[in-house]
């Protein structure tokens, strides 16, 4: 799915989050099963199964296993993105995500997914400010630990790894991704880089200059 | 092989010859030892004529006689037959008589002889001027040394199935051999290629000869297309036969590449006219200029999107079909997928996870119909493991792709109803925005870091593109790549054949430079600005190609994509450094190439070549590079070193 979910008014989330949690709240205690890809039969609208829904249908394979994005596909978790925005494009995506039709994923499952990825706990994790750091022990520390080898110099991003600044993903996830990635990213444990270390680091993509808009670099022109 | 009764004859003369030789050499060494005693001073370390020397009985005549010809000569007859407009050598003993008939009997043009410094850089310039001119080159070295240094090169063109045209020396007869041509002796020469190149042999006649080098040629260049290797006799070189011999000089048919039969073609138009989202896939497809015009017109007529692996020059890079820098959702879109001499058509349809423990995932959708079109089925060698992972199909035509696609055109146009080809042009609406949008992608994309030093590899492409846009160009090398073709092919407007040539084929490093050099070779005729993209770690194999550039007066732009260390490789190193959580901060040693740095536009003025450099600054590529191509223009290569970020 594409980086611009970011970009939508926040007064949707606002209502898509309430929503959804006034249906998670209405369907509390009721046992989670199993969906059924590809059917719209029996599934529940609530958290758990929108988790499930989300691993057995390969959503995970490329946004993460919690939907905080990896090398191949960007964060969806918490997106600003309504609800029929969020199956219509799933069913007609427009950047490098497959469509998935009503008969592989049904919008009952869509529901339960989009649900589990407003839950609250991958919202705070999304929104949660991240730790101080130093953007010059981060330039140092981005360096020092290989990250520019894929991620190139700036964290743009390159044919190895995708663009990391100048707006991260929040930290909560970023940190998660590191410590355990799902692409081809190698691991990155406590041991080998601490979590003051993975704050510099973020501090220096944060800190990246925004680029020129593209439409007034001459050399660009299509 | 028993020797004829000629040859047989010719031995005898040979060994009476040495014999007389022996015994004369016999008598200046002990007339000059006689001589050193008589005047009681040092012995000389180099040897000395003396009267003695001179009032020694004479040998054999040693010129060859007018009513002689040497075998060479005859070789050089057939070569130009062939068609060689040049053969490269780094110069050998082993072959002196062929080099020196091609200088003198041939008059040094077609082939004329390319001075190379490394047998390495002879066939990588080869490989690629055959990818830039659709016609093979020849390439000389001795038996052992230089083959052995020209293995690696061989291997690239072996794994991109492109014809490379291999004479070696040898002297095969141990009884006549000088002392080095005994480290330059070898009983089967071609042994130690003969798993990664498709024919080889050894001539004992002329006769012999002329039959292996037309076959040779015929092999080499009837697909699928492989590098074969002539071994030459030194004495069938040197000996003389007499002038009016009459010495047949073969003729060259070279066969049609195999069609796939119609049948199994009707089949797969059918599966493509019905499907809802067919997709083509070309690596190695177009072996020339029609491959391309072909490859459209089948993607049009069915409103297809297409993606370009990039071994070859397959499909324009802003056709509006294309689909190339969204490849994966193509693949896990489409309901058809039909591979035209890929390569690796696992990887195509799958995915594999390197990690500690690698995983691998189908992308294609599990009901997708997959089919290949491809000569990979007609050869294939056990030893060295290029197949690739074996994919379950539902069709396999082993067949050339190129040559299948006009009865594949002509069945799909006859298959196409009304109602198809409304289907056929909503599709290919969608599929232009989507290939439009992907361009967009990559425009961004670009627009980070753009002022940044190092150099962003993105700057450079874009800098480039603006000097050479208006230019009848052809991008000769360009290493930095990945999946999407890298910087270039999302940025430039490739649509001419020879504007892309593709990869080393085995990814042996060290091919870059050299070929870059080989396609310039052949784009000087045509009077394209050829330009490579040339990255520090490659060039640093063998240097020595920009002087060949230099003396031969080939006009090649290279940019340097220096960033200063062999950075995929450190990144492997870097991936174990974590799989065993050690932490990565030493995974640079032993893969940056720096301390010091490498001052690539010295070492480019030292070998003759006009160059700038090292540049940090983004601002001054601009202008460098407009000064070195006013460089090139005038006939020369240049050279400018931009210091780049590692990807």
């Amino acid at each position: 799915m594409p980086i611009g979910f970011r970009g939508t008014a926040a007064v949707s989330i606002v209502i898509v989050a309430a929503t959804l949690m006034a249906s998670v709240v209405a369907q509390a205690g009721q046992a989670a099963r199993a969906p059924q890809p590809g059917t719209d039969q029996g599934a529940p609208r609530d958290v758990p199964s929108g988790r499930l829904a989300y691993t057995q249908t390969g959503c995970d394979t490329c946004h993460g296993t919690d939907g905080s994005g990896t090398a191949a596909a960007p964060r969806i978790a918490a997106s600003a993105l309504q609800l029929q925005a969020f199956i219509a494009y799933v069913r007609k995506p427009t950047g490098t995500m497959p469509a998935r039709s009503a008969e592989a994923i049904s919008d009952r499952n869509l529901t339960d997914i989009y649900a589990y990825l407003h839950s609250p706990n991958l919202r705070s994790a999304q929104t949660a400010t991240p730790p101080a750091g130093s953007v010059a022990a981060g330039a140092m520390l981005y360096k020092k630990n290989g990250c520019y080898e894929c991620h190139v110099n700036e964290g743009q991003g390159g044919a190895q790894g995708p663009r990391l600044g100048p707006n991260p993903i929040p930290f909560v996830r970023f940190s998660a991704y590191v410590r355990n990635p799902a692409g081809d990213m190698p691991p990155y444990t406590a041991k080998v880089l601490s979590n003051e270390d993975l704050a510099a680091i973020y501090a220096f993509l944060e800190a990246r200059p925004r680029p020129p808009a593209v439409n007034s670099i001459p050399l660009l022109a299509p | 092989m028993p020797p004829s009764k000629r040859s047989r004859e010719k031995l005898i003369q040979r060994r009476e010859f040495l014999q007389k030789g022996a015994l004369a050499g016999a008598a200046i060494v002990g007339s000059a030892a006689a001589a050193g005693a008589q005047v009681q001073s040092p012995a000389p370390t180099t040897p000395v004529m003396t009267a003695a020397a001179e009032a020694a009985e004479p040998g054999d005549v040693q010129v060859l006689g007018e009513n002689q010809r040497c075998g060479s000569d005859y070789m050089v007859d057939v070569f130009k037959s062939l068609g060689f407009e040049y053969v490269c050598a780094n110069p050998g003993s082993s072959f002196r008589g062929l080099h020196e008939s091609i200088i003198n009997y041939g008059g040094n043009k077609s082939p004329e002889l390319i001075t190379c410094c490394h047998e390495e850089s002879s066939v990588a310039m080869a490989h690629a001027y055959y990818k830039a001119e659709g016609k093979p080159i020849a390439v000389m070295a001795h038996g052992t040394v230089g083959l052995q240094h020209a293995s690696m090169a061989l291997y690239n063109a072996w794994c991109d199935r492109v014809p490379v045209y291999m004479v070696i020396g040898n002297y095969n007869d141990a009884a006549i051999r000088r002392p080095a041509e005994w480290y330059h002796g070898v009983q089967d020469a071609a042994a130690m290629v003969r798993d990664f190149t498709k024919w080889d042999d050894t001539p004992w006649s002329l006769t012999h000869f002329a039959e292996s080098a037309v076959r040779a040629y015929k092999l080499a260049v009837t697909p699928p297309m492989a590098p074969t290797v002539l071994v030459l006799d030194g004495i069938l070189m040197e000996d003389g036969v007499p002038r009016d011999s009459r010495l047949p000089i073969p003729r060259l048919t070279i066969p049609a590449p195999p069609q796939g039969d119609s049948g199994s073609v009707e089949e797969v138009a059918r599966l493509l006219v019905a499907a809802e989202s067919p997709l083509l896939v070309a690596d190695r497809l177009a072996r020339t200029a029609n491959g391309m015009k072909l490859l459209v017109e089948l993607a049009e007529t069915l409103q297809a999107g297409v993606i370009d692996q990039g071994s070859r020059m397959n499909f324009p890079s802003r056709h509006r079909l294309n689909q190339t820098q969204r490849a994966a959702a193509a693949v896990g879109e489409a309901d058809v997928i039909v591979g035209l001499e890929v390569s690796d058509f696992w990887a195509t349809v799958n995915t594999l996870r390197d990690q500690l423990h690698r995983s691998t995932r189908r992308i294609a959708k599990p009901t997708a119909k997959l089919i290949t079109i491809t000569t990979g089925d007609l050869y294939v060698r056990a030893n060295y493991q290029d197949f690739r992972r074996l994919q379950d199909l539902d069709l396999a035509i082993a067949a050339d792709g190129e040559a299948t696609l006009p009865t594949l055109i002509d069945a799909v146009k006859r298959l196409a109803t009304g109602d198809r080809t409304r289907v056929f042009q909503e599709r290919g609406a969608k599929l232009a925005e989507a290939s439009r949008a992907a361009a967009e992608r990559s425009r961004v994309a670009a627009s980070y870091a753009w002022d940044a030093s190092p150099v962003s590899t993105a700057r450079l492409s874009a800098e480039v593109w603006a000097q050479i846009r208006n230019e009848d160009w052809s991008l000769v090398s360009n290493y930095y790549t990945d999946a999407n073709g890298g910087w270039p092919r999302r940025l430039w407007d490739f649509d001419k054949p020879y504007q892309w040539l593709g990869h080393a084929g085995g990814g042996g490093i060290g091919y870059g430079a050299p070929a870059s050099v080989g396609g310039a070779l052949a784009n000087r005729r045509h009077g394209r600005l050829s330009v490579a993209i040339q990255t520090d770690g490659d060039f640093m194999y063998a240097p020595g190609v920009l002087w060949t550039a230099a003396h031969h007066r080939i006009p090649l732009l290279s940019v340097m994509n220096n960033n200063r260390a062999y950075h995929m490789e450190l990144m492997h190193v870097q991936r174990m450094c974590n799989a065993r959580n050690r932490g990565v901060d030493r995974g640079t040693i032993g893969s940056e190439l720096t301390d010091p740095n490498i001052d690539y536009a010295k070492l480019a003025q030292s070998l003759g070549v006009y160059a700038e450099g090292p540049i940090t600054n983004p601002a001054d590529l601009g202008p460098a590079l407009k000064r070195a191509i006013a460089v090139v223009k005038r006939g020369e290569p240049a050279l400018v070193d931009v210091v780049t970020q590692v990807r």
